[in-house]
């Protein structure tokens, strides 16, 4: 039994190895994004939040956190819009190959990755990756702190490296508020504000990039 | 007819009541605006609890939009009580100084001189709810800035602020009628009991009762829906994300037709019964 064990370790351990290449040759492509900006369109689907479509200017700079620009009042999803996955390859990781999977008629390879230290801000992610235009098409990362949340890609052309549209799943707590402002009861109502989780969706589209690339 | 009601409007701008129910209203929107500029980042705070979560916000949510959206929850309560005591001292002082009596021995109809009050009413009504807008939407632009606009009514909804100030508008203009409504009443109320004091409790307990009964469920639909207490939050109906224009302008037309009849009611109550008490 025990040496069955060190077996399946031992596999599991090529098996990383082997699939790493494809992973950091990803990585590498990522890592040398160095900015962008786009026009971004905002759409909020999430049950009881009545939002309309918000348009906002967003900057990314590598190292840097991301710029979001608007007239108006929006809402960004915390996670999802990690590009260059600098959050996930931040801290040392171990990456699994869990098989393949067709995502919209492209055939994708699936890993695992899971963080070594315990100062990463998630604890695991799964990410389909399209190893002919070498680009991610969908992510689910569980969070230490924020849950776990979706993100699918989908780009424009064969050749373009960043998506021309975002969905960012996650889930969001159902909204219940005191209904007067003014009453002492709010106090009250925020302690009963236990609510059930719910799907959210964020529809993001990208337009007007201007991508800045080193090393590439 | 006209010359009366010049009268009657020459005597609301001369008397201090008037002023000091002027005042009132605009200490009321003085105070909620201080208690927003203290607590409102609480309150939103609340509102977004659930989502902050999940989400980062830009934008400024503290803004003159949602500050006329809490002034505006005065409709409910406030504005209609200060109306209320405002307008039936209109009549009621004239009974204690006995100035009724004497217009009357002069060659004036009954009905006109009521008719004229009531008139009188509905333009000091209009007037005031036109002079709170306007103050409210001048100092809240101001001291707050524009917006968008965010609202728990039926779900969490957010309004860019050109739709946020047609809303606002639109509701404030929805609130003539109610504002309407109760001085009318109150006005009635006067006829009925002609005493200042009674009137003036009569009045609160109907604000009361009738605010409480806005959320009764009576189990009878026509009473649920025509009733004029289930009548008086037409101008909420503004913040629903799809506004139910139908919904607001059978309310309002209701209500309308609620308050000519507590008008018409009065109007015979004072020309059948005794000037003296």
């Amino acid at each position: 039994m025990r040496w069955s064990f060190i077996f399946i370790l031992f596999s599991i351990s090529l098996t990383a190895q082997k699939q790493d290449s494809l992973l950091t040759a990803l990585q590498t492509k990522l890592d040398s994004l160095y900015s962008f900006e786009a026009t971004v369109h905002l759409n909020v689907d999430i049950e009881h939040v009545n939002m309309p479509s918000k348009t906002a200017r967003i900057q990314f700079e590598k190292g840097k956190k991301i710029k979001i620009d608007s007239e108006s009042f929006i809402m960004v999803p915390k996670k999802g819009l990690d590009f260059n996955l600098q959050e996930l390859f931040r801290y040392p990781y171990i990456a699994l190959r869990t098989g393949q999977i067709s995502i919209g008629g492209q055939e994708c390879e699936v890993f695992r990755v899971i963080p070594e230290s315990p100062k990463a801000d998630f604890a695991i992610a799964t990410l389909a990756i399209d190893p002919k235009a070498l680009r991610l098409v969908r992510s689910e990362i569980s969070t230490r702190k924020n849950g776990e949340f979706t993100v699918e890609y989908f780009y424009g052309v064969p050749v373009d490296a960043l998506p021309s549209e975002v969905v960012v799943t996650l889930s969001v707590s159902d909204i219940r508020v005191p209904l007067r402002f003014l009453a002492k009861n709010a106090e009250i109502d925020q302690k009963n504000l236990q609510a059930d989780e719910r799907q959210g969706k964020i529809n993001i589209l990208f337009e007007d990039y201007t991508i800045n690339w080193r090393n590439r | 007819m006209k010359e009366l009601l010049a009268v009657e409007l020459f005597k609301i701008g001369k008397q201090r009541k008037t002023f000091y129910g002027l005042a009132a209203v605009l200490v009321l929107v003085a105070f909620i605006m201080i208690s927003a500029f203290f607590q409102g980042r609480g309150f939103l705070d609340i509102m977004l609890k659930n989502i902050q979560d999940s989400f980062e916000f830009q934008g400024n949510l503290l803004n003159a939009h949602l500050i006329i959206y809490l002034v505006l929850n005065s409709l409910w309560f406030h504005i209609p009580l200060i109306l209320m005591i405002v307008v039936s001292g209109f009549l009621t002082s004239e009974y204690k100084d006995r100035t009724v009596e004497a217009i009357l021995l002069h060659p004036v109809p009954r009905w006109k001189f009521i008719t004229s009050k009531y008139l009188a009413t509905a333009i000091f009504s209009i007037v005031l709810v036109l002079v709170l807008m306007l103050v409210t939407f001048s100092a809240a632009y101001v001291f707050f800035g524009s917006g968008d606009l965010v609202i728990f009514l039926d779900g969490l909804s957010f309004f860019e602020p050109g739709e946020a100030l047609r809303r606002l508008a639109g509701a404030f203009l929805s609130g003539i009628i109610i504002a309407l409504f109760y001085a009318i009443t109150g006005l009635t109320l006067a006829v009925l009991f002609r005493e200042a004091t009674i009137t003036w409790i009569v009045s609160a307990f109907f604000l009361i009762v009738t605010t409480m009964l806005l959320k009764y469920d009576f189990g009878w639909p026509l009473l649920n829906d025509y009733f004029f207490p289930k009548l008086i939050d037409s101008w909420q109906y503004f913040f629903y994300y799809d506004i139910p224009y139908a919904t607001i302008w059978i309310k309002n037309t209701v209500l309308l037709g609620y308050t000519i009849i507590f008008a018409l009611t009065g109007i015979r109550v004072f020309i059948k019964r005794d000037i003296k008490p």
